[in-house]
């Protein structure tokens, strides 16, 4: 046994501790943890590909019709098909993936834009104007909103650019919600109490402190909206309120497809494949991302 | 008690308002006004509904109007249908509607539940891969997706059940499961989260540390907890299974109120299309009012005090 | 000395996380006299609750594992038992409370409810017997209006009267190990000591071993005959209170009583320890507390065994080895006046 005196050095203090990871870091080491996660990162990845380069690289348009060609089944020359007034469905389901697609990232901003703003300022202010903004949340809340996104659609005809704005207009609650709450937690932490004790102004300390640490939830939350969106369209579509013709989202090819479900199942099969699939993909990746990015679930 | 049932029937008085409100201002936003239409409208209903509505007094005196019809429980004629009132359509579909309606909340309470618990007691167990697959599936699959998936295999391929139509319980069968899917699903990935966190908390351990046998702890210390949360998304959940009806229901050729909406719809016929608006609304925040009050009576933290 | 009521042996517990293995307890062995008072003192995360949790038999599991270890308790290994066994144990020989009294009972139950289970579920009794002996057992914790409080919630009593319903709880069966986790944290000063009072006179009154799970060192000094002092997932001395504060014989030990204010050291500046307990993922091959260490050796970079030392003395450190050049009692001392 030698007894003489040792110096603790750094380097054993280093072997004690086990490298520490940075929030991000440790949430992308959960994320590629979760096959799930991942899973549904790649079908978003190859769907957002068809949807880019597909209609690019098929040799037919969306709206081409040949008659003649009505009704194909799958074949050599159309992948998929065709549907009734024969255009080649391989190209309509990738362009409807760029329609699908963009409605559900589009409505999702907005919902983000308008929640971010209205949350943050609630539950930045506190006090009476959150409990009055709160209040008007919890009331709208009460509201079967898919009836009013009906509505809107009835009174703004249907249309592209309708879909967003009615979207947009009514699915901004939960986000401003959940915006609010991270906003009201961090609000108290002491960063925060620092940063307005040396004279940060509102707005620095929303944007510049706030928003920041409250990502995750939020990054969460938009994430599992954008599938909510896809949904509402192809509801949309599927009673006839969608996007206008020849324009095709999955919900207008899926609703064509239900007319002919009898003699031509596979005008239906493509479009609900893609967009159930495409669903899948957001809702794995947003479990996921909301196990990784979960503190209450870190360790 | 008493006070917080007075609190949420005022609440819930101020949210039929908002809607009464906004259907009333959506109404007026149609270019033109309701009732000008892209087709001619037989004169008789235009008189009817013109003198019904006072189209041309003022707005204030319109929306007064508009109030003093509902109050008495008059949602107006139809726009298309010149022989039928709004009430008579939503008195002969709300019916149908309600029987597929309620079915498919039975089926996805009494398949949601005990699937997302059995989710959460064994955790990272087959039975939980199992089940969150099937509910992350299912919270994927549209309605009407699974309205065809259905139908193509009971009723087109296998032939057991009725493609469509109403009449007989086997044609409840398709339509409500289809009805059920999404919010079956959306039930058990609750249900299974929030027993998790249940499971997880202090007073488990405590009734551990007491020996009580697992199915006690179970059924007595954390069911309650759990279904806590489940009860809150019950009002949602209704409403989803109401309009998610629409669809179904036109897709089933079942003679429903969703039905009548679409095919209101597809008419632009305006009055049906917000009468079942303010009537479906009203039902589903009346909804909400009801499942606050099971929520009430759940929890016992929320009672004020000395109300015993 | 009497027959142990407990003895543990080697016991070992790790928790598989997502980030590895996480071994808790490396290695515990102690024994426990009936009727003695005995405080498991250590930083959070040492292990002092797993080890009580492991031998209730409430680890969850997973994540946690008894690797390996013993616990004898009335001639029979409570490590080895069935689940069934173990459930039967629990509440009634052996019982445990908890830290926080708020969220330890279930909110959606009456105190009655919960209060009466341990009769029904352990001795069969019916409800109105069962509700009998609960008002009763209130009474001898200390609460009078018992029937009342029988039908009330939790969220309708104070903190303090929550832990007495805890404590009620625990004693149902008349268990002869009661391990208290932290019992009086999350309690107003004053509710405290009104506590630590009824934990001191049950023992007296019902013979009942008592295992004192804190951080606090004036409780244990207040309430305790005998200590352990937990590092890392393992014991690193074991002595009866009087010898501990007199005289600590581990480095570890030391740090801690001079980390509390006391009245004798009246002058003296407090001391923190520096630095971090290690991180139990990767357990350090010598002395865990070996970073930490003012005294440390050479010999310190190969793990030191549990030195027996006067009776009842135990120390984990290499300065108690017969061949160490300076004597653990004064190199201590020294320390301890430095």
């Amino acid at each position: 046994m030698d007894f003489s005196p040792l110096k603790p050095t750094a380097e054993m203090l280093q072997k004690q501790t086990r490298p520490h990871l940075g929030f991000r870091q440790d949430a992308w080491l959960r994320l590629k943890k979760n096959r799930a996660a991942l899973a549904g990162l790649s079908i978003i990845v190859f769907i957002s590909l068809l949807a880019v380069f597909g209609p690019m690289i098929s040799p037919y348009s969306y709206s081409d019709q040949t008659l003649a060609n009505a009704n194909q089944p799958p074949s050599a020359a159309h992948w998929f098909g065709t549907d009734n007034l024969g255009r080649d469905l391989a190209t309509r389901v990738c362009y409807g993936a760029r329609i699908s697609l963009a409605i559900g990232i589009v409505a999702s901003l907005i919902n983000l834009g308008i929640g971010v703003l209205y949350g943050g300022i609630s539950g930045y202010f506190g006090g009476r104007i959150d409990s009055v903004m709160m209040r008007i949340v919890d009331i709208l809340y009460g509201i079967p909103l898919l009836l009013y996104v009906i509505l809107l659609m009835v009174v703004l005809k249907p249309g592209l650019l309708n879909v967003f704005i009615a979207l947009g207009l009514v699915y901004w609650l939960r986000m401003a919600r959940i915006v609010r709450a991270q906003v009201l937690g961090l609000k108290e932490l002491e960063f925060v109490l620092a940063a307005r004790v040396l004279g940060a102004s509102p707005r620095r300390l929303i944007f510049g402190h706030l928003l920041p640490n409250s990502l995750g939830p939020i990054i969460v939350t938009l994430t599992l909206s954008i599938p909510e969106a896809i949904f509402i369209e192809a509801f949309l579509s599927f009673i006839g309120l969608g996007v206008s013709a020849p324009m095709a989202s999955w919900g207008v090819l899926a609703s064509e497809g239900v007319v002919t479900l009898r003699s031509y199942p596979f005008q239906l099969l493509w479009p609900a494949v893609a967009i159930s699939l495409t669903m899948l993909g957001f809702n794995f990746l947003g479990d996921g991302l909301r196990d990784a990015l979960d503190p209450r679930m870190r360790r | 008690m008493f006070k917080s049932i007075v609190g949420r029937i005022l609440s819930m008085l101020l949210v039929l308002w908002v809607i009464i409100t906004v259907t009333f201002v959506l109404m007026h936003a149609i270019p033109g006004g309701p009732f000008t239409a892209e087709k001619a409208l037989p004169e008789a209903v235009m008189k009817n509904i013109e003198a019904r509505y006072r189209l041309n007094d003022p707005l204030p005196k319109q929306y007064a109007d508009y109030w003093a019809n509902l109050l008495r429980g008059d949602l107006g004629p139809s726009f298309k249908y010149e022989s039928r009132s709004v009430n008579e359509i939503i008195a002969e579909g709300f019916p149908v509607s309600a029987e597929l309606g309620l079915v498919a909340v039975t089926l996805s309470v009494l398949i949601g539940i005990p699937a997302g618990m059995a989710g959460a007691l064994y955790q990272n167990r087959w039975p939980d891969h199992l089940v969150m697959l099937l509910a992350t599936v299912g919270i994927s699959v549209p309605s009407f997706i699974l309205a065809t998936l259905l139908i193509f295999c009971f009723a087109l391929w296998l032939r057991i059940l009725p493609a469509a139509m109403w009449g007989s319980p086997e044609y409840v069968i398709l339509p409500a499961l289809a009805l059920a899917g999404m919010p079956t699903a959306f039930i058990a990935r609750l249900t299974r989260s929030s027993m998790l966190e249940v499971l997880a908390q202090d007073y488990i351990r405590t009734a551990r540390a007491k020996g009580i046998a697992p199915f006690t702890i179970l059924w007595r210390h954390a069911l309650k907890n759990a279904l806590l949360p489940v009860v809150t998304y019950l009002g949602p959940m209704i409403a989803a299974i109401f309009t998610g009806s629409f669809v179904i229901e036109s897709i089933f050729a079942i003679p429903g109120l969703g039905r009548h909406f679409v095919t209101s719809i597809y008419n632009r016929d305006y009055t049906v299309i917000l009468g079942i608006t303010v009537f479906y609304s009203a039902l589903l925040v009346l909804m909400n009012f009801l499942v606050d009050l099971a929520y009430l009576w759940l929890d016992p933290r929320i009672k004020p005090e000395g109300e015993d | 000395m009497q027959p142990a009521l407990l003895t543990v042996n080697n016991l070992h517990v790790h928790f598989r996380t997502y980030a590895g293995t996480v071994q808790a307890l490396r290695g515990v062995d102690f024994s426990l006299a009936a009727g003695e008072i005995v405080g498991i003192v250590g930083e959070s995360g040492c292990g002092k609750t797993v080890t009580a949790s492991a031998i209730m038999g409430i680890i969850p599991s997973p994540p946690g594992q008894i690797v390996s270890g013993e616990a004898w308790f009335a001639g029979r290994d409570l490590l080895k038992l069935s689940e069934k066994e173990s459930r039967r144990l629990r509440g009634n020989k052996l019982s445990m409370i908890f830290q926080d009294p708020m969220t330890s009972l279930n909110p959606v139950l009456t105190i009655g409810t919960q209060l009466t289970e341990p009769f029904i579920e352990h001795q069969s009794l019916s409800q109105s017997e069962a509700n009998e002996r609960a008002a009763e057992l209130l009474k001898l914790v200390g609460i009078a209006d018992g029937a009342t409080r029988l039908k009330q919630y939790p969220h309708q009593l104070s903190g303090g009267m929550r832990q007495r319903v805890m404590i009620a709880m625990s004693l149902a069966c008349n268990p002869s190990l009661l391990f208290a986790d932290e019992p009086t944290t999350a309690l107003d000063v004053t509710v405290q000591a009104q506590i630590l009072d009824l934990l001191k006179r049950l023992n007296r009154e019902l013979n009942t071993t008592l295992v004192l799970i804190t951080h606090d060192l004036g409780v244990v000094a207040s309430l305790c005959q005998r200590v352990l002092v937990m590092y890392a997932g393992q014991i690193v001395e074991s002595a009866p209170v009087h010898n501990l504060f007199a005289e600590p014989l581990h480095p570890y030990s030391l740090g801690l009583l001079q980390s509390v204010p006391r009245p004798d050291f009246q002058g003296k500046r407090l001391l923190a320890i520096d630095g971090h307990p290690p991180d139990l993922l990767i357990p350090p091959s010598g002395c865990t507390f070996l970073p930490r260490c003012r005294f440390a050796m050479q010999a310190c970079l190969e793990a030191p065994p549990l030195f027996d030392l006067a009776e009842n003395r135990q120390s984990r450190c290499w300065l108690n080895h017969p061949d160490s050049p300076h004597d653990a009692r004064v190199a201590l001392a020294i320390g301890g006046v430095r």
